[in-house]
C-alpha cells in the first residue's frame, strides 16, 4: 500500500474543473514528480492534497481519509505543502518563519533542535536567522521555504516548483539537498515541475499530466531514457 | 506655564483614551483588513456591563476584570457568529456589516439598560498630585500609564508567545499559515476578543470623564479613527502616539486657539484625518502594501 493513494481526483476553481479524476500513489521513502505543460494541473493537484481547494475523490494517507480535511488538519497529518512562490512570512525572521513551520508540534527542545538541524541543510538561514524573511533572495526564500516545511517533521512533502526563478547551478544545489534531505530524514517527496531534465535524474518514479488527466508514469529513468515520450509530452 | 502643563497633561491622558480604541481598531484591521466601526459600540457595551456588574454590587476592580473576560468572550462570539461568514469578502460588505454590527450593539444596549445617562466611577479616584508645583490629576496619570502597560503586554504576547506569532503570521499569509497548521479562523477569533477586551478597558476609562449612555462613544471612535489614521492604520505603536498627538492638539487648541474652544474641537480629528490622507496615507508607521493582505 502506497503512503498516499489518489483515486478519482476532481478538482477545480470556482465552476472551472481542472483536475478530470485522477489517481495515483506516492511509495514512502521515494521521490516522485508530477510532470506536465502549464496548466495540465500540477499545482491544482498538490492544493488538492492540501485541502486548499475544492474536490471530490478520495485522497489516503497513510491509510486514513483526509479527503474532506482542511489545510490545517491535513497539515497534522504531518503533510507539508511548500507552495507556489514559496508562501514566506515576509514581516517575520528567518527564524520565526521557521518557528512557525513548527506550530503543531508542542515540544520545546525538539523544535529547537530542528532549527539547527535545518541551518546545518542551509547554512545560508543561520547567517540570516535575524533578518526579516521579505528582504531574502529568491533562492534563500525557497531555501526558507524547504526549511519550514521540515520543522513540521513531515513524512510527505508536496512542493510546487522549487527550481521556478532559480538560476541552474542554484537549482541543481537545491535539488541534491532536498535528495539529501529524503533520504537522511526518511521523507517522502511528492514534487511537481516543468524543469523535467533535472527533475527526472534525481526522481525514483515520475507521472505526466496533461489537460487534468495523467497520460503516462513510470520509472524516472525510463521515462527520461523514452526519446519519444520527451518529444511528445515534456517538450525536452 | 502651570495651566498649560495641566492642559497637556490632560490632553495626554484623553489621547491615552484615544489611543486604546485605536489600538483595539488597528489589531483588527492589521489580522483582518476589516475596519470596524463597531469597535467603539462594543466598548459601550461594555461598559455598560461593568455598570451593571457594579449596581449588582461587585467592587470596582473586581466589576473591571468580568467586564475584560465578557468582552473578551463577547469578541469571540462575534468574530465567530457575524464576522467569519464575510470573512474575505468584498470591502463594501466587510463595511456594511461592521456599520450593520454598530447599530446591532447600539440598539441592543438601549434596549436593555435604556437611553438616559448614568455616572460611571474612575478606578483612579479624583485626588490630584502634586509635581514640581502644579496640580496634576492622578487618573490622568493612571490612564497613561494603563494604556503604555497594555502596549507592553501586547507586544510581550506578539513577539514572545506561540499565539502571538501565529496572529502575526495570519494577518501576513493566512494560506501559508493554514499550511502550516495554523487555524485560521480560531486566530481571529482570539484577534477579535483581544481587541474587544482592549476596547473595554477604553471604555471603563473614558466613562468616568463623561457620562455613560448609549452613543457615549460615538464621539470618541472619530478621534480614535483619527489617531488610528495618522499612526498608520496598521501599526499599533503608531495608533498609540496617533492618539497622543491627537489629544494633546486636542486640548491645546481647546484652550489657547480662541475660535475654536470646546464646540469645534471635533474639527481637530477631522482636520488630521484630512491632512494624513492628502499628504501622508500610509501614516507615520504604517506600511504600504497593506492592502495587498
Amino acid at each position: 500500500m502506497s503512503l498516499l493513494e489518489v483515486s478519482d481526483l476532481e478538482a477545480g476553481y470556482g465552476p472551472v474543473t481542472v483536475l478530470r479524476g485522477i489517481s495515483f500513489g506516492v511509495d514512502e521513502g521515494k521521490i516522485v514528480t508530477v510532470l506536465g505543460p502549464n496548466g495540465a494541473g500540477k499545482t491544482t493537484t498538490l492544493r488538492a492534497i492540501s485541502g486548499m481547494i475544492r474536490r471530490s475523490g478520495t485522497i489516503r494517507f497513510d491509510g486514513d481519509d483526509i479527503s474532506g480535511h482542511s489545510p490545517e488538519r491535513v497539515a497534522r497529518h504531518q503533510i507539508a505543502h511548500v507552495p507556489e512562490g514559496r508562501g514566506t512570512f515576509t514581516g517575520l525572521t528567518v527564524e520565526e518563519n521557521l518557528r512557525v513551520g513548527a506550530y503543531p508540534r508542542r515540544e520545546r527542545a525538539g523544535i529547537k533542535e530542528d532549527i539547527e538541524r535545518c541551518f546545518g541543510h542551509f547554512p545560508r538561514l543561520e547567517e540570516r536567522r535575524g533578518q526579516l524573511a521579505g528582504g531574502m533572495s529568491g533562492g534563500e526564500q525557497q531555501m526558507l521555504a524547504i526549511a519550514r516545511a521540515l520543522m513540521l517533521r513531515p513524512r510527505l512533502m508536496l512542493l510546487d516548483e522549487p527550481s521556478l526563478g532559480l538560476a541552474p547551478n542554484l537549482t541543481r544545489e537545491l535539488f541534491s539537498i532536498l535528495q539529501q534531505i529524503a533520504s537522511d530524514e526518511g521523507v517522502t517527496l511528492l514534487l511537481v515541475e516543468q524543469n523535467a531534465n533535472l527533475v527526472l535524474r534525481f526522481a525514483d518514479y515520475g507521472y505526466v499530466l496533461e489537460a487534468g488527466s495523467i497520460v503516462l508514469e513510470g520509472e524516472a529513468d525510463e521515462i527520461r531514457a523514452d526519446e519519444g515520450i520527451r518529444r511528445s509530452y515534456l517538450g525536452v | 506655564m502651570e495651566r498649560f502643563v495641566q492642559v497637556a497633561i490632560d490632553g495626554w491622558a484623553t489621547g491615552s483614551l484615544y489611543g486604546a480604541l485605536a489600538l483595539a481598531v488597528v489589531l483588527i484591521y492589521r489580522s483582518t483588513g476589516i475596519v470596524n466601526f463597531a469597535q467603539g459600540e462594543m466598548a459601550m457595551f461594555s461598559t455598560f456591563i461593568a455598570w451593571g456588574l457594579l449596581q449588582a454590587g461587585l467592587p470596582l476592580g473586581l466589576a473591571l476584570l468580568g467586564t475584560l473576560a465578557l468582552s473578551f468572550l463577547g469578541g469571540l462570539v462575534i468574530e465567530r457568529a457575524i464576522i467569519r461568514p464575510v470573512e474575505g469578502g468584498e470591502v463594501l460588505t466587510l463595511v456594511i456589516v461592521t456599520l450593520g454590527l454598530f447599530i446591532l450593539v447600539n440598539s441592543a444596549a438601549g434596549w436593555i439598560w435604556g437611553f438616559g445617562n448614568r455616572s460611571f466611577p474612575s478606578v483612579f479616584g479624583d485626588s490630584n498630585i502634586d509635581v514640581a508645583g502644579v496640580a496634576i490629576p492622578v487618573e490622568s496619570i493612571g490612564i497613561v500609564a494603563v494604556l503604555i502597560a497594555v502596549v507592553a503586554l501586547l507586544f510581550a504576547v506578539f513577539q514572545r508567545t506561540k499565539v502571538g506569532l501565529a496572529m502575526r503570521a495570519v494577518a501576513m499569509n493566512p494560506e501559508s499559515s493554514r499550511l502550516v497548521g495554523i487555524s485560521v479562523g480560531r486566530t481571529l477569533m482570539i484577534g477579535w476578543g483581544i481587541a474587544a477586551l482592549v476596547g473595554a478597558l477604553a471604555g471603563a476609562l473614558i466613562a468616568p470623564r463623561l457620562f455613560l449612555d448609549v452613543n457615549f462613544m460615538g464621539g470618541v471612535l472619530i478621534y480614535s479613527f483619527a489617531a488610528a489614521t495618522l499612526g498608520g492604520f496598521d501599526s499599533p505603536l503608531g495608533a498609540v502616539l496617533g492618539g497622543w498627538i491627537i489629544g494633546i492638539a486636542e486640548g491645546l487648541a481647546g484652550s489657547y486657539v480662541g475660535f475654536i474652544g470646546s464646540d469645534l474641537k471635533i474639527l481637530v480629528p477631522l482636520v488630521a484625518i484630512l491632512v494624513v490622507l492628502l499628504f501622508r496615507p500610509t501614516g507615520m508607521f504604517g506600511s504600504a502594501d497593506v492592502a495587498r493582505a
